[in-house]
């Protein structure tokens, strides 16, 4: 199998196929990362399409010198960030796209789940995020957050510890029965 | 309270359970969770709080996203001013549209040019021979073109004493130009040949067949590139001398220099360097398209300083490559107007019979040295007793009375009472 910075080449030097493939393979991680953090379900479609067409236009300058997921995540984050910036005055919170999202699984798992998560620092949950959603490496997290591997390691540390925490302890479980 | 020790961090354990651990970590973090049973029960807990996670599902993309990304790339309708903030960590050297279509523009003119003056070359070399030679025949000393022929530019007069047949055959507009940045590329209309020859002469009149030699050079409009003469007494003298002479002077120069003295070598050689020649002419025309156009992109600079930078750089190494073209096409034709005429002359030596000096004056001679040795030697004497005779004083005046005491001693000793 091609790898992703093999495909975007091929795309590159004008293959419509490889990017069908790529896009196939990153449709749904984008969709995903975009609807986890917005309330808006509209909003996060819009954003992953303007996310595969950025990666669209930039085809000719694209270099491989990092790993092609890194580089789509890394535009999606930066899309994000404007569109928070938009929406200061009204930011969406994770509590907010409790009523608009459409529960896929366990409705009751994942309002526990979208609490706990509330609850953490922003950072902390935004690295915990990308690793437990997008299942991104360390490395990919450091390069993605520009900060060092090891900043990457100790605040998924303390995520994890906190979620523990708060899935974990008496109440929540009673909570969550 | 029990404190329980873990050789293994409990962040090292998550790094393990996420698969960032080293190879060896990873074996000494599997061996210590077989034994410690209250790791097992915390990777237990983690891997309950990951598997709790994934209970927050999104639902599938939906299909209005896959239509609309697959038709704009069956279309193609992707425009650059929609990029998203050019905050991406590949930042990237842009340039207009205009410039790029410049720039082609100019390579493609670049590419006919190129592609036009090897047949330029071979439909104008059979007619610029025939004039050569007919030039040659009638006049021997001025051989440049006239201006009249079609395809020959006329040298300046000033220089046309300097310059030969091939020397002619290339026009000197890039000379003329001075370094400027619009000037045509130097136009060949002709073989360009280096040309060489080297004569090995042996005289018995050495001064005069010098003077001859130099005169045949300066008659010729040549000049002296390097000239070594050797003269030990006592044996023959020796001439080496690199003369640049006029392409089209040096067969008369060489014909004349022959009937000087015994030839005792001569060889001669050609090195065609049209090729070399255009070639060199076509990237320096090249360059300085490329510098017209990073100058016209400066002056409508509308990027960042860092490209802004990026340009000027680039700017100053054009720059840099023109001049160094400059020379080497400025090289290359001096070689082709002046051919390089090497001299090696020997003289024809006659040992002489030395008259060695009289033996009275030897003598003399001898007797100056061993006087002046002789005083040498009491002078030296002199300054050792001065230098020492101090010290020696002092310790006889010390030692006088203790030794006048043990002799009187001894010697009262000695006498039988």
């Amino acid at each position: 199998m091609l790898t992703d910075e093999q495909l975007m080449l091929d795309f590159q030097r004008g293959s419509k196929e490889a990017f069908t493939e790529l896009f196939a393979r990153y449709r749904e991680p984008v969709y995903g990362y975009f609807r986890r953090r917005l309330s808006d379900a509209a909003r996060a479609e819009e954003l992953a399409q303007e996310t595969f067409l950025a990666v669209l236009r930039a085809v000719t300058r694209y270099e491989p010198r990092a790993m092609f997921r890194t580089y789509i995540y890394r535009i999606a984050l930066l899309q994000l960030l404007a569109e928070r910036r938009k929406n200061t005055h009204r930011e969406a919170s994770l509590e907010q796209t409790t009523a608009d999202s459409v529960a896929a699984g366990d409705a009751e798992g994942e309002a526990v789940v979208r609490q706990a998560l509330e609850k953490l620092g922003r950072d902390e949950r935004e690295i915990l995020m990308l690793r437990e959603y997008e299942q991104l490496s360390y490395e990919e997290i450091a390069a993605l957050q520009r900060v060092p591997i090891n900043t990457v390691r100790s605040r998924l540390f303390r995520a994890r510890v906190a979620l523990k925490e708060l899935l974990l302890s008496p109440r929540a479980i009673r909570r969550a029965v | 309270m029990a404190i329980s020790i873990h050789p293994i961090e409990q962040e090292e354990l998550m790094a393990y359970l996420d698969g960032e651990v080293v190879a060896e970590h990873a074996t000494r973090v599997a061996k210590h969770l077989e034994q410690c049973a209250e790791c097992r029960e915390r990777v237990m807990e983690s891997r309950a709080v990951s598997e709790q996670l994934t209970a927050w599902q999104v639902e599938p993309a939906p299909s209005s996203l896959i239509e609309r990304v697959t038709s704009v790339l069956q279309e193609g309708e992707i425009k650059p001013q929609n990029l998203p903030p050019s905050r991406s960590r590949f930042p990237q050297f842009t340039l207009p549209r205009w410039v790029w279509a410049t720039a082609g523009a100019v390579c493609l003119l670049l590419i006919v040019a190129a592609a036009s003056i090897p047949n330029l070359y071979r439909s104008r070399d059979s007619s610029n021979r025939t004039a050569a030679s007919a030039r040659l025949m009638s006049d021997s000393k001025l051989m440049t073109y006239s201006p009249s022929v079609p395809g020959y530019t006329a040298l300046p007069a000033s220089r046309s004493e300097g310059k030969g047949v091939l020397g002619g055959l290339v026009s000197d507009k890039a000379e003329s130009g001075g370094g400027g940045g619009g000037e045509a590329s130097p136009l060949v209309t002709g073989p360009m040949i280096v040309r060489t020859a080297s004569l090995t002469l042996l005289t018995r009149d050495f001064d005069k067949t010098r003077a001859a030699l130099e005169e045949v050079v300066r008659r010729h409009c040549g000049y002296n590139g390097q000239l070594t003469v050797s003269s030990e007494s006592g044996s023959a003298r020796n001439l080496s001398a690199t003369f640049r002479v006029p392409a089209d002077q040096l067969d008369a120069a060489t014909s004349e220099i022959r009937q000087l003295a015994h030839v005792e070598q001569e060889s001669q050689g050609g090195e065609e360097v049209t090729e070399q020649y255009v070639d060199l002419a076509a990237r320096l025309s090249n360059a300085r398209r490329t510098e017209q156009t990073l100058l016209d992109v400066l002056d409508k600079r509308t990027g960042k300083l860092s490209e802004v930078l990026e340009v000027e750089q680039e700017l100053a190494r054009v720059r840099e490559e023109i001049e160094r073209m400059q020379a080497e096409l400025k090289g290359l034709q001096n070689r082709v107007s002046f051919s390089t005429l090497q001299v090696e002359l020997h003289e024809d030596y006659k040992a002489q019979i030395e008259i060695s000096p009289s033996v009275g004056r030897r003598m003399w001679n001898a007797l100056a040295d061993g006087v002046r040795s002789a005083a040498n030697s009491l002078v030296e004497l002199a300054l050792f007793f001065l230098n020492v005779g101090p010290f020696l004083l002092l310790w006889a005046l010390i030692l006088f009375f203790p030794a006048r005491l043990v002799w009187r001693r001894v010697r009262a000793a000695s006498v039988p009472k």
